[in-house]
């Protein structure tokens, strides 16, 4: 069973069916013992990262996360999911930066705005990949205005070109996030998902 | 880089597709479902459905429809058309869409597209906006929509100067003027909060003559998010015109894609050989794609040695073993007992090379010419059909 952390914010509907579609069964849950049981846990996440931090901190959620990783089972953040695992974000919250997880080191930043991009990035954009995680050049949706910047270079886990070059997946021992939606990205982004999911039958 | 977005578009009429897609046969043309996994295939990258349901009845069926494309379609869509309140979005988006798009609705209240992406995020509010050109004191014609009546007479150079684009936003197929000017309400609704705006000219509309460049590109500077331009395309060269000229970020059609006038495909190697970035998929993928799995989504596949024809082995294969099989022309598979990529030979040293591979005429099957090395199957013995079974 894979757990979709419910913190109260977004569809997390996507992620279920995109599960289902591969055969995994999974649930929307907030309750830790179950996120705790569970054989893999996917973090979603759309909108604000600072109402978002609030609403998992208020459900006591951001210990089990912590919890949950310590234990070795596999884990998954998505898009916010993958923000929030970070030191600090850029994103105002109330006029304050927002704290993360911390689970890796690194922060969350805007893209520049001096360089007309369109923001937030509505698409799909190519990965570019030296390993085995990730196919290299495949394309994937992304939805997002900010993005994470690890401290650790082996952390990263593929890159994307939106005017700048940057990270847009992590991983780090049985944690592995992306900034994409898999769930959204055609068969690449289930064949990601899918490759992700196989470890939690193990 | 970032791609350019083909959108079809989709009208839907009681949950059922009245224009979608012609250009495949399909057991059943009005099921949603199927029409949206034959553009999945054809390579759209993302879809529009559009409700043109009369009744609130009909209008209750969307939520269904959309219930079953979000659990087979795993490409973003939008769902639009008589989208009237935060409840009328919170019930479309949890039944899987990933956004919506709002019209006259956002024109009547605007405040509407404020509490939206407030709600739900701007990333899933679009806000459609139809224009027609007010140039010369007049609103044109355009020539499929038969219910609008013609010269606005009440236009004067007063007129004009209330519309500084050139443009009037109009509403109810275009049979209403709003008195909004096209490039303010732009930007108007981009403030409030809207994540993308889906312009559609309506002089444009159905007479295939491209995309109307000018308004598209005054907008498209003035804001910072995303523009679908809509309206008009009628040949490849539009759609680039739409992205070049027009500064478009995604180009929307419905009649030119249902029709198969022109090939979702083609459109892509025709704007990627001239340089507009546009999502193309690997062989392996696009082959995976095409393929009908198993319940498990996996897919058989039959090995067969190359010199003596000998049937080998069958065993199961998902993308990463397909796409690791045509990298390295060496067999991998999908391990059932043990649920990991499988590269046969690891660890017995029995590797397959692959000389060539078929596929099943139901594309359910593949069928893999292999060179063995040693033995296929794990018990020593060359295949792993050697138990023959007395027929009475």
């Amino acid at each position: 069973m894979i757990a979709i952390i419910d913190y109260g914010m977004g569809n997390l509907g996507s992620v279920q069916k995109a599960l289902a579609y591969l055969g995994f069964d999974s649930e929307i849950t907030d309750d830790a013992e179950k996120v705790l049981a569970a054989d893999g846990v996917v973090l979603p996440g759309v909108g604000a990262i600072g109402a978002a931090m609030e609403a998992l901190s208020g459900k006591g959620l951001d210990k089990v996360v912590h919890e949950y990783i310590a234990t070795g089972k596999p884990f998954l953040g998505i898009c916010l999911g993958m923000q929030m695992l970070f030191d600090t974000s850029e994103e105002s919250f109330g006029g304050e930066p927002v704290k993360g997880l911390s689970v890796l080191p690194g922060k969350v930043v805007r893209f520049p705005s001096d360089m007309g991009l369109k923001v937030p990035q509505i698409g799909w954009n190519a990965l570019s990949s030296k390993n085995e995680i990730l196919p290299d050049k495949e394309y994937v949706y992304f939805v997002h205005s900010y993005y994470c910047v690890p401290d650790r270079e082996e952390d990263v886990a593929a890159t994307v070109d939106y005017g700048i070059e940057y990270c847009c997946s992590v991983r780090r021992d049985n944690v592995f996030a992306c900034q994409f939606h898999p769930e959204k990205s055609g068969e690449a982004g289930l064949a990601i998902l899918h490759r992700w999911a196989k470890q939690t039958k193990k | 880089m970032l791609s350019k977005r083909i959108i079809p578009c989709l009208d839907v009429k009681n949950g059922r597709v009245v224009k979608g897609t012609n250009f495949i046969s399909l057991r059943d043309a009005g099921d949603p479902v199927e029409c949206a996994k034959a553009y999945n295939e054809a390579g759209a990258d993302e879809l529009v459905f559009l409700d043109i349901s009369a009744t609130v009845e009909g209008r209750g069926t969307v939520v269904d429809m959309v219930k079953s494309v979000a659990e087979q379609v795993f490409i973003p869509f939008t769902v639009g058309g008589g989208i009237r309140s935060l409840e009328d979005i919170r019930e479309i988006l949890n039944a899987g869409a990933d956004k919506i798009s709002l019209n006259s609705a956002a024109v009547k209240d605007p405040e509407l597209v404020r509490r939206a992406s407030e709600k739900f995020g701007s990333q899933c509010v679009v806000v459609a906006i139809d224009v027609r050109s007010r140039k010369g004191g007049q609103i044109r014609i355009a020539s499929t929509d038969v219910s609008f009546s013609g010269i606005d007479e009440t236009a004067s150079e007063e007129d004009n100067e209330k519309f500084p684009s050139g443009y009037e936003v109009v509403v109810a197929g275009g049979t209403k003027p709003t008195g909004l000017d096209a490039l303010e309400w732009a930007k108007k609704v981009e403030e409030l909060g809207a994540g993308e705006i889906l312009l559609t000219s309506l002089d444009r509309d159905g007479t295939k003559s491209g995309f109307d460049n000018v308004i598209t590109r005054a907008i498209a500077d003035a804001v910072s998010i995303p523009v679908i331009a809509s309206g008009g395309a009628g040949k490849m060269e539009d759609f680039y015109d739409g992205i070049v000229d027009g500064g478009a970020d995604a180009v929307l059609a419905a009649s030119l894609f249902h029709f198969g006038e022109i090939k979702i495909e083609d459109l892509k190697t025709y704007l990627s050989e001239r340089g507009i970035p546009v999502r193309t998929m690997t062989p392996a993928l696009k082959l995976w794609q095409s393929l009908k799995k198993d319940k498990q989504g996996l897919v058989p596949a039959i090995v067969v040695e190359d010199s003596t024809k000998e049937v080998l082995m069958l065993a199961y294969m998902d993308y990463e073993a397909l796409q690791q099989t045509m990298e390295t022309k060496l067999m991998h598979y999908h391990s059932r007992s043990r649920n990991e990529l499988w590269k046969k030979g690891e660890t017995s040293g029995h590797y397959q090379h692959v000389k060539k591979f078929f596929l099943d005429c139901d594309r359910d099957t593949l069928l893999f010419y292999c060179d063995q090395e040693g033995a296929a199957c794990h018990t020593g013995n060359h295949t792993c059909f050697f138990t023959e079974v007395e027929l009475k």
